[in-house]
């Protein structure tokens, strides 16, 4: 009899994270989550934006209150030269991660008539082109014989119709199909891709008041109310970790059961 | 903190009841749910089988299962094995519907073949069990108060042609859509319905050098070029019983090496010779 060599689910001791995105509370939760988990962890921003950056920073600052080696970057995920050498340099200063988390986030809500040439363009140059850039450079740095681990957040958007967000949908529709693609493509070397896929969370723009009483889009939602983003982190932590090496290719609803009727 | 969340130890203790827990993927994700910290209630046909898992349980985290001997095949009987438990420990939490078997007749099923027996006694002990048991708990939820949480299994199978089991297929593809219809159905009383899809995963250790063997072989159609191994399937069935998967339901998990994301049989099924082709 061969023994099995078990893994704790929910371990990630030793193990280093990259967490790139935290213009919404998820970039936050999931990178503390990792953190918690046992991981050190890297912060990037997607976009230079000031805000973003300035919480990259208070995201590295409270991983290290938990104890943990970690470090900020402000990087513009729409250049691959940035992304690139963002790369090389927390793999110098911080160490290599095994482990991704892409978490870019850049919304529009337009009819389609309304969309200029440059916002469908910005749109898909974070949320879709930020994911392949980040994958690659990610996959490059990742050693030979390590276990590698890549998580994509992305949107019910991506995967329902809801009308005014096209040129959201057609980029976190590209990101699903980057995760199924890579997951084949890295399957062999022991990493796993997975994507997140979020429905109306707290953060999510225009998503109207708390009360269920006045907001007909709160009905949609089974659960009558939206997400929260701590409710993304054990999910994450989970796929993240070396007992995940059977889960990949999947897309993950953490959504209040939305996806199951729209 | 967010992995506290992860935890089955309550107060009070999460109650959880596993059937078909006496052996493969049920003892493995019984093993996993007692050490975050649930009570296990494991339910089978066989009560040999029940003993040896009572004790394996118990050695993985010092608390003795209840195991009761079930056909889940019976209304009454599923009725029967949520009283004893909640007479046992008091409450129910987690009611997790993994009992099943392959079809009866295997690969020998071709329809024209198939007499009624083969196909309901499939579609019983899948399906039929999965809502009778399902019942009985949410009966049980709703006399607690709000809370409680469902944890289907289905199959790989279910989501692409499966062609040696029709029966299990189709009854597998029901336990998918109960679980989307239910979570709809309970969500106002905070019931969670979810659902793990398992593809190829190996129920125990290999036996012998021959099987690693064989297992190796199964294992080069299959996306991560490996089969899963059981207990690959404890920490999502542990977050899926747990106050961490919160935002989570109606939906279903496949654990299945990548192979549905590549178009490739979850059950590594590939065939080595040419279909045979029939006219006529």
């Amino acid at each position: 009899m061969v023994e099995w060599d078990r893994k704790a689910g929910f371990d990630l001791r030793g193990k280093r994270a990259l967490v790139i995105g935290c213009s919404n509370p998820s970039g936050r939760a999931i990178a503390l989550g990792l953190a918690e988990a046992g991981a050190d962890v890297a912060i990037a921003s997607a976009t230079m934006d000031g805000d973003e950056v300035m919480e990259a920073k208070r995201i590295a600052k409270a991983a290290t209150a938990l104890g943990r080696n970690s470090l900020a970057h402000g990087w513009d995920v729409t250049l691959p030269t940035n992304v690139q050498v963002g790369l090389k340099q927390i793999s110098k200063e911080f160490g290599t991660p095994s482990i991704l988390v892409f978490n870019a986030d850049m919304a529009l809500a337009k009819p389609i008539e309304k969309t200029t040439d440059s916002e469908f363009a910005k749109i898909q140059a974070v949320n879709q082109s930020g994911a392949f850039y980040a994958a690659r450079s990610f996959l490059k740095e990742l050693p030979e014989g390590e276990t590698g681990r890549l998580l994509f957040t992305t949107s019910v958007f991506g995967e329902r119709g809801v009308e005014n967000l096209t040129a959201y949908a057609t980029a976190k529709a590209g990101v699903i199909g980057l995760s199924a693609a890579l997951s084949q493509e890295i399957a062999a070397r022991g990493a796993t891709c997975n994507c997140i896929s979020t429905g109306w969370m707290d953060w999510t723009p225009g998503r109207g008041p708390d009360d269920v009483g006045a907001n007909l889009l709160m009905r949609f939602v089974p659960m009558r109310r939206f997400g929260k983003a701590e409710e993304l982190a054990a999910l994450a932590v989970l796929l993240c970790s070396d007992a995940a090496g059977y889960l990949s290719g999947q897309v993950f609803h953490v959504d209040g059961g939305i996806s199951q009727h729209l | 903190m967010v992995l506290e969340k992860l935890s089955l130890e309550g107060p009070p203790r999460r109650v959880v009841i596993v059937t078909g827990g006496s052996r493969g993927l049920g003892k493995a994700m019984a093993i996993s749910l007692a050490e975050a910290g649930a009570e296990i209630c494991i339910a089978s046909r066989t009560v040999s089988q029940l003993e040896s898992a009572s004790a394996e349980i118990e050695a993985a985290c010092g608390r003795k299962p209840l195991a009761i001997p079930t056909n889940v095949q019976s209304r009454a009987e599923c009725d029967r094995l949520v009283e004893q438990t909640v007479a046992h420990f008091g409450r129910l939490d987690v009611m997790f519907n993994n009992a099943g078997i392959g079809d009866r007749r295997g690969a020998g099923n071709r329809i024209q073949d198939l007499e009624d027996a083969d196909w309901h006694d499939t579609i019983e002990v899948n399906l039929h069990s999965t809502f009778y048991c399902s019942r009985a708990a949410v009966r049980q939820f709703l006399k607690q108060g709000p809370g409680g949480a469902i944890v289907n299994v289905a199959s790989g199978t279910a989501l692409r042609s499966a062609p040696q089991s029709l029966g299990y297929a189709a009854a597998k593809a029901g336990v998918i859509s109960l679980t989307k219809s239910l979570a709809a159905q309970v969500v106002g009383e905070d019931i969670r319905v979810n659902c793990i899809i398992p593809g190829f995963v190996a129920q125990q250790p290999a036996a012998n050098d021959e099987e690693v063997a064989m297992r190796k072989q199964r294992g080069r159609f299959i996306t991560v070029r490996r089969l899963g191994e059981a207990w690959e399937l404890g920490p999502l069935a542990v977050f899926l019983c747990s106050d961490a998967s919160s935002y989570i339901t109606g939906e279903s998990f496949s654990i299945d090496g990548g192979g549905l994301a590549g178009g490739i049989a979850p059950t590594g099924y590939a065939p080595t010779e040419p279909a045979e082709v029939r006219h006529g």
